[in-house]
């Protein structure tokens, strides 16, 4: 008989996922799935800021783009730091198209881990063992 | 090879460059960023979405050329436009 999908929502985990991108997915016991979300999430995030440099995580001169920056919590991070060179001269103010690239870049990184953080509210757990063969016993589930 | 040439143009400035503090001087070869964009979307979206990740790297391949064909697409369908008009 085949088991029903499990409706248990993960709080911790979607919490997780959004301090680290791939770390709810980690916690639900899904590390590959995880790492590859780090992979995606993190390396666009922090190819941003490569491009952009951190001046383009700034929540007065970009308040708007700063809405889908904050979905990943090391932006807030970097949005301190930011101001704080920034007021000690030290970081160039960036224009042109590596501004909008480490807008895009950083913006997208943090929709899309919404989207993991989503996935990983409601993902169950058990999903990560292939489907059984038909006619054979079913794996136990996990808590 | 237009990718050997923007990297010959692009290393000389990329002397001064000062990874986080400076943004990367890409102004006149910025198209290629679309390249890991498409790449980093395609792994982040397919890593959710995909039930078993032993379909990841064909399913990941066939989203990142999807994306790049689409924006191709979309930019000579612009180009077209604002010529026409």
């Amino acid at each position: 008989m085949p088991q029903p999908p499990s409706t248990r929502w993960h709080p911790v985990a979607a919490i997780a996922a959004w301090l680290a991108p791939g770390l709810g997915h980690v916690l639900l016991g899904q590390p590959r799935r995880g790492g590859l979300i780090a992979i995606g999430v993190g390396g666009m995030w922090i190819l941003g800021l490569l491009v952009g440099g951190l001046s383009v995580i700034d929540r007065h001169e970009h308040w708007l783009w700063f809405l889908g920056q904050m979905l990943l919590a090391p932006s807030l991070i970097v949005e301190y730091i930011a101001a704080y060179l920034g007021n000690a001269g030290l970081l160039t103010a960036s224009f042109g198209r590596p501004a909008e690239h480490g807008l895009l870049l950083t913006t997208l990184a943090g929709m899309l881990n919404l989207m993991a953080m989503l996935d990983a509210l409601h993902r169950d757990p058990a999903e990560r063992r292939h489907r059984p063969e038909a006619g054979a016993e079913p794996e136990a589930q996990a808590s | 090879m237009n990718l050997l040439a923007t990297l010959a143009t692009l290393l000389p400035t990329l002397a001064s460059y000062r990874p986080l503090l400076d943004p990367l001087p890409v102004d006149r070869h910025w198209p290629w960023l679309l390249l890991p964009l498409a790449v980093l979307i395609a792994i982040a979206y397919k890593a959710i979405k995909v039930s078993d990740l032993a379909e990841m790297k064909r399913q990941v391949t066939v989203l990142s050329v999807q994306i790049v064909v689409g924006m191709v697409l979309a930019a000579a369908a612009l180009w077209a436009l604002v010529a026409a008009i």
